[in-house]
């Protein structure tokens, strides 16, 4: 499904003095089975946003579309919606809640009125893909750990099958290995399911290997909406806004001013690892 | 949603309201709670309504916001108002069934509600203008006395100043796991009262287990910082009483005597 939002604003708490404006004329269009990264400072309005793009926040102007549709009209299905763009918050495993793992990513397709084969058969399907083995389906989520947990959460979202799936901060908290898994899982999942990805990070280095795109937020507005290469070509902008780009880019760019290396505008590390092992070995 | 509620929110601002002591606003509710149920007509509630108002523009809180306070003892208030009507004796007024309205129902029932609004939004006001940590700590000050009698007012305070830190802690949780579920297609607005009820079960389990989980980690943070209870613990802010305090507490009792002396 693709994604347009039109000029969306959204202000919290209209009019007392509470009031604050979280989002203000953010514009941009997702094409169908894009992978953007967004990225921003803590309360740039990433949250709001992607809070945006299932309907659970309406936004108090500008409008949203999916594949050219309003989601505000009012025949639009709000369902319907909630089904095609699933959302994993932060943190997911805090919102486990039934005696086994198995009824708990059940509970969505169940939502969705399939009947018990077919939502079993979600179910199965979605936990193989996030790599939880079948032994663990009886078993009550809280017995699980912290990584597993977070799997479950995240295949609770799959077993809806949406055509959308946005993540934020789906690797926060993990140990390095963990990271790694959770997001090469979800790399491959949209390989596979050929979906649109929205991954919301903290982390430039996680956006720089899986994303094509990224969009940068700032203040309630989106400062930067472009490829990777471009995106993170402008430091400096970055850095005023609290954000950096990743660890690795700086080094190389360090062993360029040294005279060292040639190449610019490095963003992996696979990358850094080829270029530097080709240097080494013409020594 | 579930952020409609501001019973028991702070509304910060600058008013002389907010920078009264706690132990004033504390015993100003107090007194105001005595006088609504000092009178028992309605010309009583002339100047009960008159002080909150006064008391209210002071403060500089949108009326809006003092109304969806009342919107959570909404229930409550017509609860109240359709039994005092149906149940009270008197001249009756319209009959259908075993049903009767009574004058002296319609009245009790105008009387009644008038005095709780009264109430939660007089009460509603202390917490709307003090900090959940002044709160307390005009309560530790004003129950100190009752340690002779062995009474923890320091374990109770500090009881009451976690709960109250909690409760905004807890509403965003309820609604981060609301809309979580709800992005997993859980519906809390159709359906009948048992099917509602029902479809909470997915908010409360999660809340619950990140209710014990926060209960733990702020036990063991406390610990951490050598907290032991209130023995020789001193204060940041302590309390102090300015002239503006005593000016309050000459005109709450002037209030209250007031009302003592209302036909």
């Amino acid at each position: 499904m693709s994604i347009t939002f039109d000029k969306v604003e959204h202000v919290y708490g209209k009019g007392t003095s509470f009031e604050k404006m979280a989002l203000k004329d953010v514009s941009f269009h997702i094409r169908d089975g894009e992978f953007v990264g967004l990225i921003g400072h803590t309360g740039s309005g990433k949250s709001t946003l992607i809070q945006h793009m299932n309907g659970l926040l309406k936004c108090t102007g500008g409008n949203i579309y999916y594949d050219g549709k309003d989601i505000s009209d009012r025949e639009y299905d709000r369902k319907t919606l909630r089904q095609n763009v699933g959302i994993v918050f932060q943190y997911p495993e805090h919102q486990l809640f039934e005696a086994t793992v198995g009824k708990d990513v059940a509970f969505g397709p169940c939502n969705l009125g399939l009947p018990d084969l077919q939502a079993d058969l979600r179910t199965y399907e979605a936990l193989k893909s996030v790599g939880i083995d079948d032994s663990l389906l009886d078993v009550s989520p809280f017995d699980l750990s912290g990584g597993q947990k977070r799997r479950v959460a995240i295949a609770g979202v799959l077993a809806m099958k949406p055509k959308v799936l946005v993540l934020d901060e789906p690797a926060a908290g993990l140990d390095p290995v963990g990271r790694r898994d959770i997001l090469e899982m979800i790399a491959r999942i949209r390989r596979e399911e050929n979906i649109t990805v929205v991954l919301v990070s903290h982390s430039m280095e996680d956006v720089a290997e899986y994303v094509d795109r990224i969009m940068v937020m700032n203040d309630g507005a989106l400062a930067m909406d472009g490829t990777v290469e471009e995106v993170f070509a402008r430091k400096e902008e970055l850095e005023e806004m609290g954000l950096s780009v990743p660890q690795i880019t700086l080094l190389m760019q360090d062993l360029k001013d040294e005279g060292l290396v040639s190449e610019t505008g490095i963003y992996t590390m696979d990358e850094a690892v080829r270029i530097l092992s080709q240097r080494l070995l013409k020594r | 949603m579930i952020r409609d509620i501001t019973i028991g929110q702070y509304y910060p601002s600058e008013s002389v309201i907010h920078r009264l002591d706690a132990r004033v606003k504390f015993i100003a509710t107090i007194a105001y709670v005595v006088a609504l149920f000092l009178f028992d007509t309605f010309w009583g509630f002339l100047p009960a309504a008159a002080w909150l108002l006064v008391i209210i523009l002071v403060s500089g809180i949108p009326f809006r916001f003092i109304l969806k306070g009342l919107k959570a003892v909404l229930f409550l208030l017509i609860f109240l108002a359709v039994f005092n009507t149906l149940m009270t004796p008197g001249e009756v007024l319209a009959q259908w069934w075993i049903f009767k309205i009574t004058d002296k129902g319609l009245e009790n029932a105008g009387f009644m509600s008038l005095r709780l609004s009264l109430l939660v939004v007089g009460s509603g006001m202390m917490t709307y203008t003090t900090t959940p940590s002044q709160l307390t700590a005009g309560m530790e000050s004003i129950f100190r006395p009752l340690g002779i009698f062995k009474v923890p007012v320091h374990e109770v305070a500090m009881m009451m100043s976690i709960a109250l830190r909690f409760i905004p802690i807890l509403l965003e949780e309820t609604d981060k796991i609301m809309k979580a579920q709800q992005a997993r297609g859980a519906d809390f607005e159709s359906g009948n009262i048992f099917k509602r009820a029902k479809a909470l079960i997915p908010v409360l389990v999660p809340l619950f287990v990140s209710a014990f989980r926060r209960a733990g980690e702020l036990a063991e943070a406390m610990e951490a910082r050598c907290y032991h209870g209130g023995k020789g613990r001193t204060k940041l802010h302590p309390l102090k009483f300015a002239a503006r305090d005593y000016i309050s507490l000459v005109l709450i009792v002037g209030f209250v005597v007031g009302m003592g002396f209302m036909p």
